[in-house]
């Protein structure tokens, strides 16, 4: 069974049109399935693992980064971890969408079509302190240092940003292919105007002398510094037709 | 790229590490793939494949490779199991140990430098430290 959960933004009038048509294109696919609407739940944890228990086979994400972050941090609880390896975690992206994009999804027409095929992989998630995140980790270059392992360091000493990259979009992976979440490796991307650098790592920890905070899955502002590596945890994903993992 | 066709920077293509010419790495680096550096290194460098070091780069780390193409700045010890090509603008401070090397015109090498064959020079590298160049 499917089971759709909707965040609470999608109650606004500006995404009644859109919000209709997934639910034609659903119906349409033979794909309608049980929706929790997240705008009049105050337990969300509880209703989610209530789902899960219920014998939910598949649970798709319908909002934006943020939703699918929310819910995957739901589900790795090690609560549910017994029913958990048999699920199916999808995402109908309403917005333009980071995760949408490293799984090979670039709207909601093209997700619901995707829900459809049911082409899945089982990735690594990885986690900065203790929360969870798929895609990557970003924070601004200015004072911030990377320690790569535990045995050196790195300092980007021109404007730019730094990526931590778990599961990266398709374009990065076609540019870089050893960039895979089914390894065991994060790999740090540093990026300025001119010129880019490229490290592969077990662990990572994040700090920077102002502070600051470090972004997970274009969502979560996470506060430095921060640790981070590949979980112990790995989910099933429905992903796009062109997404390849080598 | 230094007109040895083995060693071009074609072979280099799956490359493990990029430290590039912003970045500053402190620290002990080793690596299993093939490695780039265009920045700052400081500490020790060591990759089981080959090393590019470009002109810009400036490294204080004594290196171990198994091939190397160095055209940027080097303080510290150059082990190297197979063949050590220097560019023009290489500017080496300190001892080099390879079994084939080739220096282009220009560069500059202040250090010793002794040619062994592949077999002895892979088991200095992996059983003899080197010596802290200061």
């Amino acid at each position: 069974m499917h089971v759709y959960i909707y965040d609470d933004f999608l109650t606004k009038g500006k995404y009644t049109k859109t919000v209709n048509r997934i639910e034609t294109r659903l119906t349409d696919l033979g794909l309608s399935g049980k929706i929790v609407r997240l705008s009049n739940i105050k337990n969300f944890k509880g209703v989610i693992h209530g789902e899960v228990k219920r014998g939910a086979k598949t649970i798709v994400a319908v909002g934006n980064d943020a939703t699918f972050n929310k819910l995957l941090n739901v589900l790795l609880c090690d609560e549910i971890s017994f029913f958990f390896k048999n699920l199916l975690l999808a995402f109908i992206p309403v917005e333009p969408s980071l995760i949408g994009k490293s799984l090979g999804i670039n709207n909601y027409q093209e997700a619901c079509n995707i829900l459809l095929a049911r082409r899945n992989e089982k990735i690594n998630v990885a986690q900065a302190n203790k929360h969870f995140f798929i895609s990557q980790a970003y924070i601004n270059n200015a004072n911030t240092e990377i320690k790569i392992g535990e045995d050196f360091t790195v300092k980007p000493l021109e404007k730019g940003g730094s990526y931590i990259i778990n599961m990266p979009s398709v374009e990065l992976a076609t540019q870089m292919p050893s960039v895979n979440p089914k390894n065991s490796n994060l790999h740090v991307y540093i990026q300025d105007r001119n010129s880019s650098s490229f490290f592969t790592a077990n662990t990572v920890a994040v700090s920077n002398k102002s502070g600051g905070y470090l972004n997970l899955d274009n969502t979560i502002n996470l506060p430095l510094p921060a640790k981070l590596s590949v979980s112990d945890k790995q989910i099933n994903l429905i992903v796009g037709k062109n997404r390849v993992f080598i | 790229m230094f007109g040895n066709k083995d060693m071009s920077q074609e072979k280099l293509k799956d490359v493990e590490t990029v430290i590039g010419p912003s970045i500053k790495v402190k620290g002990n680096f080793h690596g299993k793939g093939n490695i780039v550096v265009e920045g700052v290194l400081e500490g020790s460098l060591k990759t089981n494949a080959s090393l590019l070091v470009g002109e810009k780069a400036r490294v204080s780390a004594n290196i171990e490779a198994k091939e190397a193409i160095i055209s940027g700045e080097v303080k510290g010890n150059i082990k190297v199991q197979k063949s050590l090509s220097l560019g023009k603008t290489a500017k080496i401070v300190g001892d080099i140990i390879c079994s084939e090397i080739s220096v282009a015109k220009g560069a500059y090498i202040n250090g010793h430098c002794l040619m062994q064959d592949e077999l002895s020079t892979k088991e200095e590298v992996l059983t003899k430290p080197l010596k802290t160049n200061k």
